[in-house]
């Protein structure tokens, strides 16, 4: 660099190594921390569907069983392995059966509870409905009486 | 007059709903005691540290091609208590290979327990971190399963085992596949 002097390069290159330095080492502090976050986020999004099979009321993120202490080791180790959450839900369904899921699919065992209540909303409607025109065909009581 | 049924009907639906539900909680439905999701597929593998000698691990392909009972406890587990004289008579009297699978137990602890109680198992292992004990899809501790020769689970019990389940299930169970 024959257009730059010599001395200015150095003052160029050290205020350049001055200024990088602290933000590369908050970069590479941040990247892996950023990685953690999204892993932990991903893996208490997990726990939040699953249902403890110890305190069935509970998710295994809320419950303090120490099964699903063990079960919420494991999907952390699954994801940081690589596997992705369908991966997980699968292999716990194929141990636990739809039970493990708060939101059980549509499935013989799980019709009445997602067809019940339409089927008595659509009942009382239809009831409703009923005794509306069968009201409004019968003459009216004071027609009656003239 | 029929117009009165109609309007009770949505009535109706809502009281056999609950009839439904209040007998299956009088009936003590636990959800443990529902027919557990492994029954008919092949035993999950494992590889577990014995109890008498940690450093040698014991594999479930160790066992392959023998009917077998698992059993898994922990010394801590008051259940567990309550079964172990039916587990003695299982191993004793029928002479039912069972093995112990000891579930987030100290070895120390697991040992005293057996110490005590008398030993049942064939073999005990130790499941300390878990991992076998989530691979066969248990949901509390004891809970037993009868392995057939192929290697698959034909009965799963959750709870401490009794005269009736012993005597009505689990030992007609074993005489067929033994």
């Amino acid at each position: 660099m024959k257009w730059i002097p010599a001395k200015t390069t150095k003052i160029l290159a050290s205020l350049l190594l001055f200024f990088l330095i602290p933000v590369l080492s908050v970069m590479a502090q941040q990247a892996p921390d950023a990685a953690n976050n999204s892993l932990q986020q991903r893996a208490y999004n997990l726990y939040s569907q699953l249902r403890c099979p110890v305190c069935q009321g509970q998710s295994l993120a809320e419950s303090p069983a120490e099964l699903a202490g063990d079960m919420r080791a494991l999907i952390l180790e699954q994801l940081q392995a690589g596997d992705d959450e369908q991966t997980i839900i699968n292999f716990l369904k194929d141990r636990y059966g739809d039970t493990i899921l708060f939101n059980p699919p549509f499935s013989g065992r799980t019709y009445i509870l997602w067809l019940l209540p339409f089927i008595i909303l659509l009942t009382g409607l239809w009831v409703v409905i009923r005794r509306t025109q069968k009201a409004s065909s019968l003459p009216d009581q004071r027609q009656l009486h003239e | 007059m029929r117009s009165h049924y109609f309007f009770y009907l949505p009535l109706a639906l809502v009281c056999v709903l609950a009839a439904y539900l209040g007998f299956a909680l009088l009936k003590n439905m636990q959800p443990q005691q529902e027919p557990s999701e492994m029954l008919g597929k092949p035993a999950p593998d494992f590889s577990l540290p014995s109890l008498s000698q940690p450093d040698r691990m014991v594999s479930f392909k160790d066992f392959a091609g023998k009917p077998l009972m698992i059993n898994f406890f922990a010394s801590w587990c008051a259940p567990c208590r309550e079964e172990h004289a039916y587990l003695l008579y299982l191993s004793n009297q029928k002479h039912i290979p069972i093995i112990g699978i000891a579930y987030k137990d100290k070895t120390e602890n697991s040992r005293a327990f057996l110490k005590t109680l008398g030993n049942p198992f064939q073999e005990t292992l130790s499941d300390y971190q878990g991992r076998v004990t989530i691979n066969f899809g248990i949901s509390g501790i004891p809970e037993t399963f009868l392995i057939n020769r192929q290697g698959k689970i034909v009965f799963r019990y959750a709870g401490p085992l009794n005269q009736a389940i012993i005597q009505e299930k689990l030992l007609p169970l074993w005489e067929k596949i033994k």
